[in-house]
């Protein structure tokens, strides 16, 4: 008996580890090629977003390429929503791993963010890499920054996903309608319409929103010289990240047991 | 050593919380010893292992587990169906720490669970038979000192469960095992003591067979008031007499075969009998006539009386024995 107990850090360690490879296996081979959507997807939206831009003819927003601009953002604003979406289903999806004792609800939630930020990563660098081929810049001028506003972004999904994950499993009606609020989300988070164009007070209404600033943050460490928009604060992103974390902890440590036999 | 005390245990529905399942139940199981759970539909038999498993937790009460016990085993749970048998058998290596010798764990569940090509499909194309064989492979890979079976091990065909038994045996000596099954026969081939559950107590058996005893009582009590309750509003006096006749029939068929359990056999007449056995068969008994009992493959256990004497009134105006197949016999060990 005692020469084989783990330590609780040990069996949460082997845990992660084999919910990732389960995960990736699944998130990667499930259905025919699953991983060239995970690039076609961003790919097609840019392609999309760029030829309604080059018929209004847009050659540059707040300082630098129409391209880099609407790349940067969305992939930015992936990085939020991929990580929120996908970890808001984790507990639902692996329900029947809660047979398991050493598997915790939280885990798969963790797990979940973790691959889906390192897949929205690898896909980002993968495009920004294809298109500096074609000639535009996009060798980050300050990555730091690209590295703070991607991080920041991804913490917000994993708290917005942490608390999701819980409120879905435990109302699913409440579920459905976060999943809706990701369409105005999108459109009041700057990936299409530069914040910094629109005028007072509606702007300090959008300045609410964290991804908005996580959003331009992320354009300006591309080149520095961006007109980003005035009132831009990475600590107010990290702020509310953190708060949404530590709600969402709170949330799963509550309703630990509720979620597993539910 | 498993220690349940004082445990009660309700879910939360979706109108509020449920009814108790388990109200106040509290034993101890010593280790290396085989439990067998029994008990109606709804007992909560699963709860309760879900709860030793330490997948759940008790509403009130604790539990103790002094040793390794294993997840529960049981309808599908802890599989998922996009994965293939192998990724879901090395999953489970992965999370128990071993990760260094998953080939040959690997190897054992796949040598065990004999599925041959479909361990490299997605389980969701498997059949319950196949999962289950699956699950047993699964935990008995690793060392535990309890293992938990929700009806896993009944699921498989016969070949299987006596595989599935040989290599139980050889795990006896450290190991044991806490099942439900509605098998009585698997049951008793990896038993020995039994918890009967009923209306949210618990009740502690050191043998089996008296647990499978107690609860087929409590069955022919339930049987015999759903009957009386039954009773609706015929169509016609005639009918309703004849409702009558019928339910009083069972009745006594009922009563005969429950005062044959308490080692108070009563004779009866041929049509009489058919009657019997008939009610018999609805509880998952088997009553042969004690001389063909050889013939098919059992003996009689020491001590036994009959459950029923049939009255045969020709050509010598005696009656014959019948014994219960499953409870009061054992198969003979063909040689081989």
């Amino acid at each position: 008996m005692a020469n084989f107990t783990r330590s609780s850090v040990d069996i949460t360690y082997s845990v992660w580890k084999a919910l990732m490879l389960r995960e990736a296996v699944s998130r990667l081979s499930s259905g025919r090629a699953a991983w060239l959507w995970l690039l076609l997807e961003p790919l097609v939206h840019v392609i999309f977003l760029l030829f309604i831009f080059s018929v209004i003819r847009m050659r540059s927003v707040g300082g630098i390429d129409t391209t880099a601009w609407l790349m940067v953002g969305l992939l930015a604003f992936l990085m939020f929503k991929r990580t929120g979406t996908q970890t808001q289903n984790a507990i639902g999806s692996n329900h029947g791993l809660f047979t398991y004792r050493q598997v915790k609800p939280i885990d798969t939630v963790l797990v979940r963010a973790s691959l889906e930020g390192f897949l929205t990563i690898l896909v980002a660098i993968i495009l920004f890499v294809g298109v500096s081929l074609f000639g535009i810049v996009a060798i980050p001028q300050d990555p730091l920054l690209v590295l703070e506003a991607f991080f920041g972004l991804w913490l917000l999904g994993l708290g917005f996903g942490l608390i999701a994950s819980v409120v879905s499993e435990l109302i699913p009606e409440l579920g459905k309608i976060i999943t809706f609020a990701m369409t105005p989300l999108y459109f009041a988070s700057g990936v299409l319409i530069p914040v910094a164009a629109i005028p007072q007070p509606y702007r300090d209404w959008l300045m609410l929103n964290p991804i908005v600033h996580g959003l331009d943050a992320a354009r300006l460490g591309f080149a520095t010289y961006y007109h980003a928009v005035p009132g831009l604060s990475i600590a107010y992103l990290y702020g509310f990240a953190i708060t949404t974390i530590f709600l969402g902890m709170a949330l799963h440590a509550r309703y630990a047991t509720r979620l597993v036999t539910q | 050593m498993i220690v349940v005390d004082d445990v009660y245990k309700r879910y939360h529905t979706d109108h509020g919380l449920g009814k108790w399942i388990l109200e106040g139940i509290s034993f101890s199981i010593p280790p290396n010893l085989s439990v067998g759970l029994v008990g109606c539909n709804g007992a909560g038999k699963s709860t309760l292992l879900r709860l030793i498993g330490g997948v759940d937790v008790p509403s009130r009460g604790r539990i103790e587990r002094n040793c390794r016990v294993s997840w529960p085993m049981g309808f599908g749970g802890g599989l998922q169906g996009s994965l293939t048998g192998r990724q879901n058998a090395k999953f489970v290596c992965r999370i128990h720490g071993h990760q260094d010798d998953i080939p040959n764990r690997l190897a054992y569940i796949e040598e065990f669970a004999e599925l041959g090509d479909a361990f490299d499909e997605p389980v969701k194309t498997y059949s319950s038979g196949m999962k289950s064989r699956l699950q047993f492979g699964l935990s008995l890979a690793f060392d535990f000192d309890v293992y938990i079976s929700d009806e896993v091990t009944a699921a498989g065909d016969a070949a299987f469960r006596e595989k599935a038994a040989t290599a139980f045996k050889k795990l006896s000596d450290h190991a044991s095992i806490i099942m439900v099954s509605h098998g009585e026969g698997t049951l008793r081939q990896f038993c020995k003591a039994g918890i009967w559950l009923n209306e949210g107590g618990a009740h502690w058996f050191d043998k089996i067979d008296d647990a499978l005893r107690e609860y087929k009582k409590s069955q022919l009590e339930y049987h015999l008031n759903s009957l009386l309750a039954q009773q609706g509003m015929p169509a016609n006096q005639e009918q309703l007499a004849l409702e009558i006749e019928k339910t009083k029939q069972r009745q006594s068929a009922i009563l005969a075969l429950e005062s044959g359990m308490k080692g108070a056999p009563v004779i009866v007449d041929h049509e009489e009998g058919l009657r019997v056995m008939q009610e018999a068969r609805q509880l998952g008994m088997q009553l042969a006539i004690g001389a063909n009992i050889a013939a098919q493959g059992y003996k009689l256990k020491p001590n036994m009386t009959p459950m029923l004497k049939k009255y045969f009134p020709l050509p010598h105006n005696k009656h014959i024995d019948l014994y219960d197949l499953n409870s009061q016999c054992e198969k003979v060990e063909s040689e081989r």
